[in-house]
């Protein structure tokens, strides 16, 4: 639940700042801590420059992008013809810290295991089916294995971080998340690693919209995400490289 | 200025913007799909079990509005006691919190690991992520609406009659049933109406206490917010079929309304 308020908090917060004085950052909360740190960065190097990170769900990062001049910069996990991926995330399985009735991978397919994952109809959703397509075919844990795990979802979220917070807080006994997620969360959840072979890494793109207000700080953003100091950030916020 | 004198035209120009901006999105919704469309859409599998369960779950949360707010309602009309100020006040709290938080707090107190929620995992019920969780975030958020109107439809009953009631031999559940109820019915009409239309449009307590899960948890409200992401015209369809229901309770309210009106005249 402290993920969750969090989450809200970071949605809610007003933004008090005049849109023409800063760089106005659109990203998924699943982004949101390694670009504020490049922000940081950037605003260093630029002394009178301000830039605002904004960690916006995945649904509502994309109603707003298509609004003009709504953001200078977007970060997420939808990658599109074209769009340059900047970073890529293993999936994880998270498990609750404290007593996990889930302790392998293929306990996810055991009757009455509440699963969380997110909802098909946002990317992480879909690299999750993947994944777990991908996990089945491999014959390695049991018959019929998507099928199974499918049956035991409990909730479609429309954003990987809210997966994670249902499993920190314990409501459910496991999630599919970005990696990167679960090295976030620190302490309330376990990690189960994929085996690498059968991974299937999500991609994240950033872009410059075509109505930025502020299109040459814009671009020196996201170059300087995809620098070696923006990879080392991302890297040490548990990404990899594009 | 007396009653049916012209209001002066300055009050006009406000009240006209504030309509148009209060119609135009609803326009927007209802005009975007063709009739045609809008029916095909609505029988996806998606719009139909949203709808199933919305009805379901609204009809026993709207139930179990009435049936434990009644008793709070009367009390807080006939009855003086302490404290009388601080439950008024958190009777309509749920009004002013915003929904997304009382998710927050149902599941703090009724989540698996929550104050009252880890008892209910030890006897083996657990409440998130089920169809009796999406019932519960509703009562929360609706009760206040049947409460206040009732308390209201109630306090209206002139005392006398009631009295004579029990003048002529009839017990106080007879009279509060015979006499009571229907003197205030339309107005605890209205108010079941008003709880049922704040039930139905429910979504940020639902989503953060029952989750996602079509057929199970994902009310049409929901059902809105998954369906943006993939397929737009759904979600307008759905959306088009939640704003008919608010609008028939609405409807269905303002006419109860219309009957004490003119009862009372």
């Amino acid at each position: 639940v402290r993920n969750l308020a969090a989450c809200l908090l970071a949605v809610l917060l007003p933004t008090t700042l005049r849109a023409d004085e800063v760089l106005r950052v659109l990203a998924i909360p699943s982004l949101h801590e390694p670009l504020a740190e490049v922000a940081q960065v950037l605003e260093r190097t630029r002394p009178g420059h301000r830039v605002r990170v904004e960690a916006v769900p995945g649904p509502e990062l994309r109603a707003r992008s298509e609004r003009p001049h709504a953001a200078d910069v977007v970060a997420s996990d939808l990658v599109q013809d074209g769009l340059p991926v900047f970073a890529r995330s293993a999936m994880a399985v998270v498990v609750p810290a404290r007593r996990p009735i889930v302790t392998e991978l293929a306990h996810l397919g055991r009757p009455n295991t509440r699963v969380a994952m997110a909802a098909t109809a946002v990317p992480a959703g879909r690299t999750t089916a993947r994944l777990l397509q991908r996990m089945d075919e491999s014959g390695r844990f049991g018959a019929q294995f998507k099928l199974r795990v499918l049956v035991n979802v409990v909730s479609e979220e429309m954003e990987a971080r809210a997966v994670l917070a249902r499993v920190a807080d314990g409501d459910a006994d496991a999630g599919l998340v970005y990696a990167a997620d679960a090295a976030w969360a620190g302490r309330d959840v376990q990690v189960l690693a994929i085996p690498p072979e059968l991974d299937v890494p999500a991609g994240f793109a950033i872009v410059v919209p075509p109505t930025a207000t502020r299109p040459g700080l814009a671009h020196d953003f996201v170059e300087l995400v995809q620098g070696p100091e923006g990879q080392a950030i991302l890297q040490r916020h548990g990404f990899g490289r594009p | 200025m007396g009653p049916g004198s012209r209001p002066p035209a300055v009050l006009w120009a406000p009240a006209g913007l504030l309509l148009a901006f209060l119609l135009a999105p609803l326009l927007a919704l209802v005009l975007v799909l063709e009739p045609a469309q809008l029916l095909a859409h609505l029988r996806s599998d998606v719009a139909l079990r949203a709808l199933l369960l919305t009805l379901r779950t609204t009809l026993v949360s709207t139930a179990a509005c009435v049936v434990l707010g009644l008793p709070l309602a009367w009390l807080l009309a006939r009855r003086e006691f302490r404290g009388k100020a601080v439950v008024d006040t958190l009777v309509d709290l749920p009004i002013t919190i915003p929904p997304v938080v009382a998710g927050v707090g149902l599941l703090l107190a009724f989540g698996r690991r929550g104050l009252l929620g880890r008892h209910l995992e030890v006897a083996g019920l657990s409440i998130p992520f089920t169809t009796a969780a999406v019932v519960m975030a509703q009562v929360f958020i609706a009760s206040p609406f049947f409460v206040r109107a009732a308390r209201a439809g109630l306090a209206a009953v002139n005392p006398r009659l009631e009295m004579a009631s029990r003048t002529l031999g009839a017990g106080p559940w007879r009279t509060f049933l015979t006499v009571t109820v229907p003197l205030a019915g339309p107005q605890l009409l209205a108010g079941t109406l008003l709880a049922w239309a704040r039930a139905l449009s429910e979504f940020g307590a639902t989503m953060m206490f029952a989750g996602n899960f079509p057929g199970r948890t994902q009310t049409l409200t929901l059902a809105v917010m998954t369906a943006m992401e993939s397929d737009l015209d759904t979600a307008v369809a759905v959306s088009v079929l939640s704003l008919a229901l608010g609008a028939g309770a609405l409807v269905g309210a303002r006419l109860l309304a219309h009957r004490v009106g003119v009862g009372h005249a």
